[in-house]
């Protein structure tokens, strides 16, 4: 009785630990940093601040914020920023692509428009 | 013993109790981002330009979310339903941005197609205008043939004075200066040239042998060469188009010492000069 009493005790604090340790402190999230200032660096080349100038703004913000939090040694909350302005800067690049694609659509329609104006008002002859 | 036994237990229980305030922290949340990830993740995989144009990125977004779900503390459960819904964004994005592309390809396409039916038209075009001008050549061609025809008719001599048509003596009655019927004849053919190209005018010039008197030889020559262009006017050439002089015996074209070269002085001859191509005249 004694024994399953001492195993029930040693289990329930096996499982607190183990719990604790997950909200526990975190080591610095190097590569998630990492990761998130790669991502801006890329969307800067892209020069998405013009096309997703919101999105753009957002992941900076959280990068900076991220920083900030881990050199506080709030590790955990300069995780989930990192995380964040990773994909911030993500859709940032994704939307300003997608607008690229439709103002080269947009484009070509017009020049299309333009072509088939010209065709039909143009005499064969010239 | 009992001592310890009671420490024990309160210990325990403590453990226990520690233990259910952290699982039920960890029961499963539903937190408000979490909701909204749900709503973002779902309306991207309702959408078919999605699913067919960015489905791993669609598929990232679902494996957020199925981790949100799956998470049991709340700070993370709200970053990772953030990661959720913008990866939503994202899948949506690129399905935009490929469809866009696709369109763009098709554009080019269809702006080449254009492009080339165009030249094409343009091709057809000009071998009809190339065609239409060989016709057009042609028709001068044969006109300018039928030109040479007519002037040979006519007996008209290419001379650098232009094209010179003489009318014999036996054209005229002896000694005056009315034509015989041939003459007349002769002269239709003239009139009817010169109507058909009003392009042409005549000058009509009179000439005599040396036998007689200079000023009667003046005057007959004078009144040859007026009867030809009245003759010429009534049958219906513009007068505009016609002058007269006499030049007596001054412009012989044969010895005027034997019957046959004096015959073919006695002549009246009408110079046929295109206008703009005036050729040297005699004086």
């Amino acid at each position: 009785m004694l024994r399953v009493q001492r195993l029930r005790a040693f289990s329930s604090s096996v499982a607190l630990a183990a719990l604790l340790s997950a909200c526990a402190g975190e080591p610095v999230p190097q590569k998630q940093l990492t990761l998130a200032e790669q991502a801006i660096g890329q969307a800067d080349e892209q020069q998405v601040s013009g096309s997703a100038p919101a999105e753009y703004a957002l992941a900076r913000e959280k990068f900076d914020q991220a920083k900030q939090a881990v050199s506080d040694g709030r590790n955990d909350d300069g995780r989930r920023l990192a995380e964040q302005a990773l994909v911030d800067a993500n859709l940032a690049m994704a939307r300003s692509d997608a607008e690229e694609a439709r103002a080269r659509a947009e484009e070509l329609r017009a020049g299309i428009e333009a072509l088939r104006d010209q065709i039909q008002t143009t005499p064969l002859n010239k | 013993m009992s001592t310890t036994y009671s420490t024990r237990r309160a210990a325990r229980l403590a453990f226990a109790g520690a233990g259910i305030a952290l699982l039920s922290a960890c029961s499963i949340p539903q937190t408000p981002e979490l909701q909204q990830a749900e709503a973002k993740v779902d309306a991207a995989a309702a959408d078919p330009i999605v699913g067919a144009r960015a489905p791993a990125e669609l598929d990232r977004a679902t494996e957020a979310l199925n981790r949100a779900r799956a998470t049991s503390d709340l700070a993370e459960q709200r970053n990772i339903s953030y990661i959720a819904g913008r990866r939503a964004e994202i899948a949506q994005a690129r399905a935009d941005e490929r469809r866009l592309q696709d369109e763009a390809g098709t554009l080019t396409e269809e702006r080449r197609t254009m492009l080339q039916e165009a030249l094409e038209n343009r091709a057809l075009a000009a071998e009809e205008r190339a065609r239409l001008l060989q016709m057009q050549t042609e028709a001068l061609e044969s006109r300018a043939s039928e030109l040479d025809a007519q002037l040979a008719a006519l007996q008209a001599e290419k001379t650098e004075r232009g094209l010179v048509m003489t009318l014999g003596d036996v054209l005229f009655q002896v000694d005056q200066a009315d034509l015989t019927p041939g003459g007349v004849n002769q002269l239709s053919r003239l009139s009817a040239f010169l109507r058909d190209h009003p392009d042409y005018t005549a000058q009509i010039e009179g000439h005599t042998d040396s036998s007689g008197d200079d000023a009667y030889n003046q005057q007959l020559s004078e009144r040859r060469a007026e009867a030809v262009r009245q003759a010429l006017v009534a049958q219906g050439v513009d007068p505009a188009k016609l002058t007269a002089r006499g030049l007596g015996e001054g412009f012989p074209i044969a010895p005027n010492d034997n019957v046959a070269g004096r015959q073919q002085n006695r002549r009246v001859e009408i110079i046929l000069q295109k206008e703009g191509e005036a050729g040297t005249v005699a004086s």
